[in-house]
């Protein structure tokens, strides 16, 4: 019975697929904590979920109405995409963060590296995994946001892009959290590095860029947009481009600023109205953030992805 | 035919040499013991054969294939077993096997009997659905060679495969190596201590400073001792006699009365080759004694390591 059992389960997950990715996942999914951790994330989104319908239709006058059901459903949805955000920035790299460098810790390095496993499959062995349990806990939480969607307020659109965007948001975190696991020698030092970057990402960069429009932006109203020369709104023209290409750099203000360019129903560009007083043109069709967003970061993660497998191939000098 | 050659082999870590040029070959089959004091270089040596580590200056190739350009066939040809290795201590014994069978590309059809039949060669078949952490550091240490025999490698490289173990383990590890030699593998093995590889190398090397200082059979080794032998002569009576008689014989250059724990015997320190050694004892019996054996000491290697190293990094 055993014996049959180990022969099912080598056919089903062993084969001959990447023997990293079986063990990964094997490692993961055995014993309670997957799912443990899997229980406490939705009951923590569950219980947070309920808490805004209660104050929402207690604070709403008359509750039930279409248009309050509408608005609490947008609530409900953005809250739960944010907490996701977060969960993913900061849960994401932890997991990788650990991958190459504890196999260095747990002295198996050198006996993986001294087979005929090649580097890129040791990589995607240990990425894959990651990027399944976390897709696990986005799926898991779907039917919370579609509780959102059957309120109303929310479209199928919306709901796609927050998935893709989610996706992506995953994908980049987990390669970052996979290259500093190539680039230092300890867990402890990788975590660290992933988790500083992750916050100075989702933090860090738009508060920054809150700082710099609020330093620049009197100047820029009071001598660009106030200057009748045809390079103001040149300038002004170059200014949204690079406000939302900073926006669309972190995951926080990507989301924050793709909401506000949904409202208007814009899904993939928007229309900045040009304030200058001699411009030629009206308006300027510019990407919605979350479409820099995902562009960027895919990049990104494929280039940390490549310098990771480059890392890993080559042996120690 | 060598199947593992270095030629000029150097490593430096910044202003550090680990290895000087090093010139070594190991023919194929044998069971060539590398020994050095620790920090002399062998691990050094030994994870550049093993594709880990690049040298600074140099060449090594292990069955014609060079380890800087050819790292897969290198890979191919090896199994290696570092002096510290950690276990997935998440993982039952077969699945540990199982999941090094796959990284060496093994399909997946032969792996149950592969693992079967490793786990009966390093004797842990009795322990395969038990999880790698309950196992003993002996029993670890068969089951990281069992690892290394997955693919099935023409050269074993074993970094203080005895290192930890106590004298049970090291007798089994001693066994399996004799198996595995049998089994016509080449195994290039690394000690600090010579006494726990010598009973099982056909050749050695040893290695102090990052270089070379002698290398050859077991028996080439053991000649190096032979400029000066030592015989225990035993004899059922007249022991005094015999001393006075023995330290006044040009060929004897020292004799001293030795007591074991049930007979006293008389040790002498020879110069000469094995007719001068012939000639004393039909002598020694020419003249009256009653000897019950005449037999000389096997010097020990250890001696010989002794001598030619001078514990430089030690």
């Amino acid at each position: 019975m055993e014996d049959a059992l180990q022969t099912k389960s080598r056919r089903l997950l062993g084969g001959n697929l990447n023997p990293v990715l079986v063990k990964e996942l094997r490692g993961r999914m055995r014993g309670a904590r997957a799912f443990t951790v899997l229980t406490v994330h939705l009951l923590l989104l569950s219980c947070f979920t309920l808490f805004i319908y209660y104050a929402h239709t207690e604070s709403t006058d008359p509750p039930g109405t279409w248009t309050a059901m509408s608005e609490l459903g947008k609530i409900i949805f953005a809250s739960v995409v944010l907490i996701e955000i977060f969960a993913v920035t900061f849960v994401t790299p932890a997991f990788t963060a650990g991958a190459i460098c504890g196999e260095r810790e747990r002295q198996t390095y050198a006996l993986l590296r001294t087979t005929l496993l090649p580097a890129r499959k040791l990589v995607y062995g240990k990425l894959l995994p990651t990027l399944t349990y976390m897709s696990l806990l986005i799926l898991a939480a779907l039917p919370l946001k579609g509780l959102a969607f059957v309120m109303g307020g929310v479209t199928v659109e919306e709901f796609i892009l927050v998935l893709v965007f989610l996706a992506v948001t995953t994908l980049f975190f987990a390669t970052l959290g996979l290259f500093f696991s190539s680039l230092v020698r300890t867990t402890r030092a990788s975590t660290v590095l992933s988790n500083v970057t992750a916050l100075l990402l989702t933090v860090g960069l738009p508060v920054l860029m809150l700082i710099l429009v609020a330093l620049t932006a009197p100047n820029v109203t009071s001598s660009w947009l106030t200057d009748d020369s045809s390079l103001s709104w040149r300038s002004e023209v170059i200014l949204a481009c690079l406000v939302v290409f900073v926006a669309s750099l972190s995951p926080l203000s990507t989301a924050v600023a793709t909401k506000l360019i949904l409202e208007d129903n814009a899904i993939f560009y928007f229309w900045y109205e040009l304030t200058a007083s001699s411009t030629p043109i009206q308006r300027i069709p510019l990407p919605s953030p979350w479409i820099i967003y995902v562009v960027l970061w895919t990049a990104t993660a494929f280039i940390l992805l490549a310098i990771t497998i480059a890392r890993v191939r080559r042996p120690e000098r | 035919m060598a199947i593992i050659e270095t030629r000029g082999l150097t490593k430096k870590y910044g202003r550090i040499t680990a290895l000087n040029e090093l010139n070594l070959t190991v023919e194929e089959g044998t069971v060539f013991g590398f020994v050095g004091p620790n920090g002399a270089g062998k691990t050094t040596t030994m994870r550049i054969l093993a594709t880990l580590l690049l040298p600074t200056a140099g060449e090594a190739w292990v069955a014609g294939y060079s380890v800087l350009t050819q790292r897969r066939e290198v890979r191919r040809v090896i199994g290696y077993m570092p002096d510290f290795f950690g276990v997935y201590e998440d993982m039952k014994v077969w699945e540990y096997l199982d999941f090094f069978a796959a990284c060496y590309d093994i399909p997946a059809e032969t792996r149950r009997r592969l693992t079967d039949e490793l786990l009966e060669l390093v004797d842990l078949s009795h322990r395969r659905d038990d999880y790698v952490d309950t196992l003993s550091r002996g029993m670890k240490q068969r089951l990281c060679l069992a690892r290394a025999l997955a693919h099935d490698p023409q050269v074993l490289i074993l970094d203080e495969p005895a290192a930890g173990l106590d004298p049970r383990a090291r007798i089994e590890m001693r066994e399996l190596l004799r198996e595995l030699q049998a089994m016509g593998k080449t195994i290039f093995v690394s000690s600090h201590i010579l006494a726990e590889i010598e009973e099982v190398c056909t050749h050695i090397g040893i290695i102090e400073a990052g270089q070379l200082v002698a290398a050859g059979t077991m028996a080439d080794m053991r000649q190096r001792l032979r400029t000066q032998r030592v015989v225990r002569v035993q004899l059922t009576s007249q022991l005094e006699e015999a001393h006075a008689w023995l330290t006044t014989h040009p060929a004897v250059l020292q004799v001293e009365l030795v007591s074991d724990n049930s007979s006293t015997s008389l040790r002498a320190a020879v110069a000469g080759d094995d007719d001068s050694l012939v000639r004393l004892l039909r002598e020694l019996v020419g003249a009256g004694f009653p000897v019950l054996a005449f037999s000389e000491e096997t010097g020990k290697l250890e001696d010989v390591f002794l001598r030619l190293t001078e514990g430089i990094v030690s």
